[in-house]
């Protein structure tokens, strides 16, 4: 932990000018929009004893700055139903958020055609699941810092391709208490953003998770950008009522650039 | 090649979720019964203060199960079990509009022995319906000079409309609050409603949570006071009526009113079942449950659960006294004030 957290803040604070460099040259800016599909798998021991899993329509919107290093702030909202046991009538909502800003710093030469990139981001990941009107419902929120590294490859002038990997170092995770309700979220119920912030400090070992991400660029027009986008992402919570969740996502992005 | 790797991969990556994420609990009459026992060994709440061996029930019960057993042999098993909680906080739901809810008889019986037509045309001048609250209404008595409030749930919106009633009554002697057939609902609606009637900061309970595995695994403790608020208060004596189906947020509000001064409990031992309940519990056949998770205790240590709230003049009607125009508890109250404090 202590190494990651070295090398994170080692990353942005070495070169206090890496920003103001950037501000000189001109970098690239594009804004972004996207759709895609989730494929969800999640186990929720507080939810339920049975596995739920669904798909739906996610959005997407993004914007991104690069020239050297890469600046990106994505903000991504899904809902769909997931299905668990054995007739329809357990069909629950599922609600996700994710925001994210990443932050990745070139390692390669400027010209290289294959660019590393490594970093670190600020996430707050929202998932909730909803049964008949909170008659059953769960969630599980976390905000902190990740450790970032990235590799992109430009095929030509056009057309890029990049894969992304994030590993969260220092998270602070809010779950609902061992039976799911208390006098705590009894209290705020009117106020879920007090619940869903109500967060401690979780451990490398009691959470993990993970997220990659293969990501295909082209420039469809001189203003436009077309992108396809894998994700796939893995939640893994070793409480007494554990969780984990496993997501895989295919979108599609129109990004200006401008 | 490249593309080889990346289409394994994402192969790879797909089909892990079958791995990371357990297998299915089987649908088999073992399985179902095994979940719904070890879920409330895990999470219920009431097994000290109910004197509940939950493990000889188990012993019990498990022997019992086989997979030549019906739908409805499992569906009578498990609410055979749940039974022995005697708590109506704990149901059982088929998930087609069949449930049990466990210790349920007195509660339902009670239902019959209350009429509000009876209430309506016999004992209050003109009831009027606060529109904005569930079942809410209030009048005066026919001919005294005594308010009647009617209140069947914890579940409005608006707590503070109880003051625009006081005002109303501001010229009355006393009240008559009646809370049966409360079915409970939110315990600071409860809370907010005592406050007009309320003659000071009292400790009245504390809640725990449980919180763990073990049977005696709970949170730390949360104090309850009374609120108070002297210029928006009735003083004067209040008679809360009760019976069997005064339940949950029900009795809450009891606990907040029987500790004033001026308010006299007259009717039916309430239903004792305090404790919030459980978000659904759901099982592989569709079935799914709710239970008790708190214990609510009184300041000196002792649970009301499974006991309620013991009347300081037990009377009940009969469906007889209902069909006879005849309301026992309302008339019982009223001589009562006219004993006590020579209201008329």
């Amino acid at each position: 932990m202590k190494t990651a957290l070295t090398l994170f803040f080692l990353l942005f604070f070495r070169h206090p000018s890496v920003l103001a460099q950037a501000q000189e040259s001109f970098p690239t800016h594009y804004i972004g929009i996207g759709i895609g599909y989730s494929f969800d798998h999640i186990s929720d021991q507080n939810f339920s004893p049975l596995h739920q899993k669904g798909q739906g329509l996610f959005y997407t919107l993004f914007y991104e700055q690069r020239k050297e290093n890469i600046l990106k702030i994505t903000l991504t909202y899904g809902n769909n139903s997931l299905k668990s046991g054995a007739n329809d009538d357990f069909t629950s909502d599922h609600y996700f958020v994710d925001v994210g800003i990443s932050y990745l710093k070139n390692l390669a030469a400027s010209d290289a055609a294959t660019k590393f990139y490594l970093g670190g981001a600020y996430g707050l990941r929202i998932t909730y699941l909803d049964w008949k009107d909170q008659d059953a419902f769960s969630y599980i929120a976390t905000n902190g810092l990740s450790l970032s590294g990235a590799v992109e490859t430009k095929i030509n002038d056009k057309q890029r391709i990049g894969t992304r990997v994030a590993i969260p170092v220092v998270q602070f995770l809010s779950r609902p208490p061992y039976n799911g309700i208390d006098e705590f979220i009894i209290a705020h119920q009117d106020n879920p953003a007090t619940i869903l912030f109500n967060g401690k400090l979780a451990s490398f070992e009691s959470y993990k998770a993970i997220t990659w991400n293969i990501n295909y660029s082209r420039e469809i027009l001189a203003h436009f950008n077309w992108n396809v986008n894998y994700n796939f992402s893995l939640q893994k919570l070793d409480q007494e009522q554990e969780y984990k969740s496993i997501s895989n996502r295919i979108s599609t992005s129109v990004l200006y650039k401008f | 090649m490249k593309k080889t790797i990346l289409i394994c991969t994402l192969v790879l990556l797909v089909s892990c979720a079958k791995t990371f994420i357990p297998k299915e609990e089987p649908l088999t009459n073992s399985t179902t019964f095994e979940l719904f026992w070890t879920d409330f060994d895990q999470h219920y709440s009431l097994f000290d203060v109910r004197s509940i061996d939950w493990n000889a029930l188990y012993s019990s019960y498990q022997t019992k199960v086989h997979e030549g057993l019906s739908e409805a042999d499992l569906w009578n098993l498990l609410a055979s079990l749940i039974e022995n909680l005697d708590d109506s906080h704990t149901v059982l739901y088929d998930g087609n509009g069949h449930s049990y809810r466990s210790g349920y008889v007195l509660n339902e019986q009670s239902i019959a022995e209350i009429s509000e037509e009876l209430i309506r045309t016999s004992y209050v001048e003109r009831l009027k319906e606060v529109s904005s609250e569930d079942q809410l209404a209030y009048g005066k008595i026919k001919g005294k000079n005594i308010g009647y409030i009617y209140l069947g749930s914890m579940d409005g919106q608006n707590p503070a409309s109880i003051h625009t009633i006081i005002e109303e009554f501001s010229n009355v002697e006393a009240i008559l609050l009646d809370v049966r057939q409360n079915t409970g609902g939110d315990d600071r609606y409860a809370a907010a409603m005592a406050k007009a009637f309320s003659d000071g900061k009292h400790l009245i309970y504390t809640v725990a949570t449980r919180n763990g595995p073990n049977h005696d695994d709970f949170d730390a403790k949360k104090n309850y006071y009374t609120a108070y608020d002297p210029s928006q208060t009735f003083s004067k004596p209040v008679v809360i009526l009760t019976d069997r189906k005064t339940i949950s947020a029900g009795e809450i509000f009891l606990l907040h009113m029987k500790s004033f001064e001026h308010v006299t409990q007259i009717g039916d031992t309430t239903a004792g079942d305090f404790s919030t309940i459980s978000n659904m519990r759901f099982l592989p056949n569709g079935w799914h449950y709710r239970y008790s998770i708190q214990k609510v205790l009184l300041p000196n240590g002792e649970s009301l659960d499974g006991i309620g709230h013991i009347p300081d003049m037990y009377v009940k009607n009969t469906v007889e006294n209902i069909a006879a125009k005849e309301d026992k508890v309302l008339d019982t109250a009223l001589k009562y004030l006219l004993d006590t404090y020579g209201i008329d």
